[in-house]
């Protein structure tokens, strides 16, 4: 088989040296080796968008019907990757590199939209979440932070109502909260692990959450020319803790989107959002993102929009 | 009494959309108070903690375990759990995950009873028997199939008039109902034009321009080819006016069909009459008189009836659209550059069209300017090609038609025996070549792309025998359209192709370059 | 109101029986669609199928 994209940041460490690892799960459109160091590697079918230290592959076939199993070992060569027990190989020599890093206006690649447009846009978000995001994900709990975060019920939704379980999570999620808003890096480790790994999922809706609200503090961070060191030091404080609180599929999510690197379909999410690209592109973006998983896709966006909220909070103004 | 349940699997993963389908399908399991499905991460675990649904075993999960806890009534068997979480992970179909396929028409029912429309392309000798069995259960029918015999057709129709439903087809190939794209049909705003059509890539070309003048469709009512003959007595098309007169959401009419019997014409034309709202009526080359009779605006082409009716829909005034978007010297610049590029013995027309509709509207706009085409779907008989897979002087051929799709898909969906056709012509005397490019659902997914080789190939070949290959299109599409209308258009205008931005203009366009040859 | 004007008030909720390319496109859109694996009768053999409809 043929790569035709893999992460710029994977191929670099595979041309350094042998690397091997073993399958850790298998779907239907990916499956995901652990190497020596537990490091996820995940490898994507054509109709996935490329993510953070991935390999995409151009045959569109399931690779559950491939014989791919828990525990197969891979050994990653310079120009293919073979899976022991099996004879499948998959070329990745003449793949794309992918860049995961994210893409902020100081690189001039990006002009930045108007405040009037992406706020806009804001609401155009929220619009699509009430009418067309899975609310069985975070969305619920959202309701919770009414009065702390303004222009936050435009998203509310009057027939939800909590069930037990947002019942049992609203204090810890109201105080993780008030950290991230105070930005109190003293306390964000503490507060962020006690959040961690709720909802259900692979990638829980919590996590997923934060997800989008970490990647949305340092693109907005570079929208509004603030320091970029700090949004990094707070995304870290999140993350601080995490080790062992959620799967690890979620773990390695969470880490590489508090450095702002996320897939090509959430990256473009955020830049149609702050750049000045015309309005399909935002509305396309967000229909791509939305189908994420199951409610992954809602409940990412849902992080973009609190976070930006929170971000944009100045110049709200009322 | 309630008791715990549970079920662990250990370092197992399922896929969210599984997850989440396996939570909502044990919480309807009969006797479940509570349920939670996960992972093992602390969260889950606590929150199964304070759910009072946890125990021992639970408490040692890692975050890479599955699990399944449920408070349930003591008569729940905790097999029954399994046995649920297991029938839902063997019945993924694998390319569309949590998706659920029912075998017949009454098991998709049960599984969704607020159905409201069955669309239906099986094979025509039992594709009446499922529309029957549609209407039955008080479900509108879009009929894509064809050869489905004319007397089903008829009974299928009495049966939904009866039960006031719709029935559009057989060989009905768009309809937009509720700004839905059902089948054949573009992405088009929505707006307040309502269309009762029978003849689909003719509504596609009115709905497209329709959206491209800036206006909208409020419902799009196909009713098949064969609603106006005699034996159908435009059953349908009858149907689809009365609604669209009581759609408050409509404020203009547009019927589109090929010349129907007379005494149909008459009954359609009377049900429109004294209709409050304004009705624009192309019978393509039909009776203009007669539609004028009754109150109605006629047409001259599928685009006039299309720009009629949204000049009605904005008060403005209507006339007949007989000319081009373009000013007339830049049409004659055109006109004279491409002539000045043919030999001497350049003087023929290949219309090479997949939409049926399109390509006869193209030998109606034709013929009384460049005389008689042969086709495989002449005007008049004798102008039948004798072997239609061999052009001869003018030529127009429809690829949709039966000959061409006996066992191959419709050209609008591979256009495979287009491109085959192309790529075999020779005959030096060829001067123009006409196409159309139909974009929009059920299309494939590039059109264009799918004949730009085949075109190049042919302009040169003629260009080594030192002649020239005008070639004249038109894309039909919108903006939202899921190929990309602009990129189309600007790779057949890069191809050399002069890209009209109608059929009727093109077509127009074709008839002017072919008579200032003579 | 008729059954047709009822349905043009109402959310747009497909069965499609056939081309599964129709089915796709629909849920590309977002619509409410379900996708009959649709078989002949008695797997295509009218004989089989005609006995059959006489012992329903």
């Amino acid at each position: 088989m043929n790569a035709t994209d893999i992460s710029k940041e994977l191929y670099k460490v595979i041309q350094d040296k042998e690397v091997r690892g073993q399958i850790h799960s298998v779907f239907d459109n990916s499956f995901n080796v652990l190497d020596e160091n537990s490091k996820l590697i995940s490898f994507l079918g054509p109709n996935k968008p490329m993510a953070p230290y991935s390999i995409r592959i151009k045959e569109k076939i399931s690779f559950l019907d491939l014989g791919l199993e828990k525990g197969q070992q891979l050994t990653f060569f310079k120009d293919f990757v073979s899976i022991g027990s099996t004879d499948i190989v998959i070329h990745y020599n003449k793949a794309l590199l992918w860049d995961s890093s994210p893409i902020l206006f100081q690189d001039k690649r990006l002009a930045r939209d108007s405040i009037e447009n992406v706020f806009t846009k804001l609401s155009l978000m929220a619009e699509f979440i009430l009418n067309e995001g899975k609310k069985e994900g975070i969305f619920p709990l959202l309701k919770t932070l009414k009065d702390k975060i303004k222009y936050i019920d435009k998203l509310f939704d009057d027939t939800i109502t909590l069930s037990k379980k947002e019942d049992f999570i609203k204090d810890r999620f109201l105080s993780f909260m008030d950290s991230y808003i105070s930005e109190d890096v003293e306390k964000l480790p503490q507060s962020a692990s006690k959040v961690v790994g709720y909802g259900i999922g692979l990638t829980p809706s919590m996590d997923d959450f934060l997800s989008g609200i970490m990647a949305s503090r340092i693109y907005l961070s570079s929208y509004l020319n603030l320091d970029l060191k700090k949004a990094y030091e707070i995304n870290e404080a999140i993350i601080k803790n995490i080790n062992n609180k959620t799967t690890l599929v979620s773990q390695e999510m969470m880490k590489c989107s508090s450095r702002g690197e996320v897939n090509e379909d959430f990256r473009s999410l955020i830049i149609s959002l702050l750049a000045n690209r015309g309005i399909d592109d935002f509305y396309k973006y967000l229909e791509k993102v939305s189908d994420f998983g199951e409610t992954s896709g809602t409940d990412i966006i849902c992080g973009v929009y609190i976070g930006s909220l929170i971000m944009l909070n100045e110049y709200l103004g009322g | 009494m309630s008791s715990v349940k549970y079920e662990i699997r250990k370092n197992t993963y399922y896929d969210s959309v599984t997850l989440m389908l396996i939570s909502k399908e044990i919480k309807k399991i009969d006797g479940v108070k509570e349920a939670l499905v996960g992972m093992g991460t602390d969260l889950n675990k606590e929150l199964a903690e304070n759910l009072a649904i946890s125990n021992d075993d639970i408490r040692n999960l890692s975050p890479n375990d599955f699990f399944v806890t449920v408070l349930a009534d003591d008569n729940v068997q905790i097999e029954t759990i399994s046995a649920e979480v297991d029938k839902l992970l063997s019945n993924k179909k694998k390319s569309n995950e949590s998706d659920y396929m029912p075998p017949t028409l009454e098991s998709a029912l049960k599984h969704e009873p607020e159905s409201n429309i069955v669309v239906i392309s099986v094979a025509g000798e039992y594709a009446a028997a499922e529309a029957k069995k549609a209407l039955n259960n008080n479900l509108h029918v879009m009929l894509f199939s064809d050869n489905v015999s004319i007397e089903d057709e008829r009974e299928l129709k009495e049966l939904a008039c009866q039960k006031g439903l719709l029935m559009m087809g057989p060989d009905c190939g768009t309809a937009i109902i509720n700004n839905v794209p059902l089948a054949f049909a573009n992405v088009v705003r929505k707006g307040h034009i309502g269309i009762v059509g029978a003849s689909g890539t003719g509504t596609q070309e009115v709905t497209v321009i329709i959206d491209k003048l800036g206006e909208g469709v409020s419902q799009v009512i196909g009713t098949g080819g064969r609603d106006l003959k005699a034996e159908i007595g435009g059953l349908m098309m009858l149907q689809g006016i009365e609604a669209l007169k009581n759609d408050p959401q409509t404020k203009v009419i547009v019927l589109i069909s090929k010349p129907p019997a007379e005494e149909v014409a008459e009954k359609v034309l009377k049900a429109i009459e004294n209709s409050p709202k304004p009705v624009v009526v192309d019978f393509i080359g039909g009776d203009r008189k007669l539609i004028e009779k009754y109150g109605a605006y006629s047409c001259v082409s599928l685009e006039d009836a299309a720009r009629k009716a949204v000049a009605l829909l904005r008060g403005e005034e209507v006339r007949d659209f007989e000319g081009f978007s373009l000013p007339d010297e830049e049409i004659e610049k055109i006109v004279d550059r491409e002539v000045a590029k043919f030999d001497k013995t350049q003087k023929y027309l290949r219309a090479y069209y997949t939409g049926g509709t399109l390509a006869d509207e193209a030998m109606k706009l034709l013929s009384s300017s460049i005389g008689n085409i042969y086709s495989n779907i002449p005007l008049t008989p004798e102008y039948k090609l004798e072997d239609v897979r061999v052009s001869k002087e003018h030529t127009c051929i429809d690829f949709g038609d039966d000959e061409f799709t006996r066992g191959k898909p419709h050209p609008m969906i591979d256009p495979v025996s287009r491109v085959e056709r192309l790529m075999k012509e020779d005959d030096e005397e060829v001067a123009v070549l006409l196409m159309d490019f139909v974009l929009g659902y059920g299309s494939h997914e590039d059109p264009v792309g799918e004949m730009l080789p085949a075109i190049k190939e042919a302009k040169e070949r003629m260009a080594k025998k030192g002649k020239y290959l005008c070639v004249v299109g038109s894309v039909c599409g919108t903006e939202n359209d899921p190929q990309d209308l602009r990129e189309s258009q600007r790779r057949l205008e890069e191809a050399g192709v002069i890209v009209m931005p109608s059929n009727a203009q093109a077509v127009r366009l074709a008839g002017l370059i072919l008579n200032k040859i003579k | 109101m008729s059954k047709i004007n009822e349905l043009f008030n109402k959310e747009v909720k497909v069965i499609n029986i056939g081309l599964e390319s129709f089915y796709n496109d629909l849920k590309k859109q977002k619509v409410s669609v379900i996708h009959v694996n649709w078989r002949p009768v008695a797997g295509g053999n009218k004989r089989m199928a005609s006995l059959l409809s006489k012992l329903k």
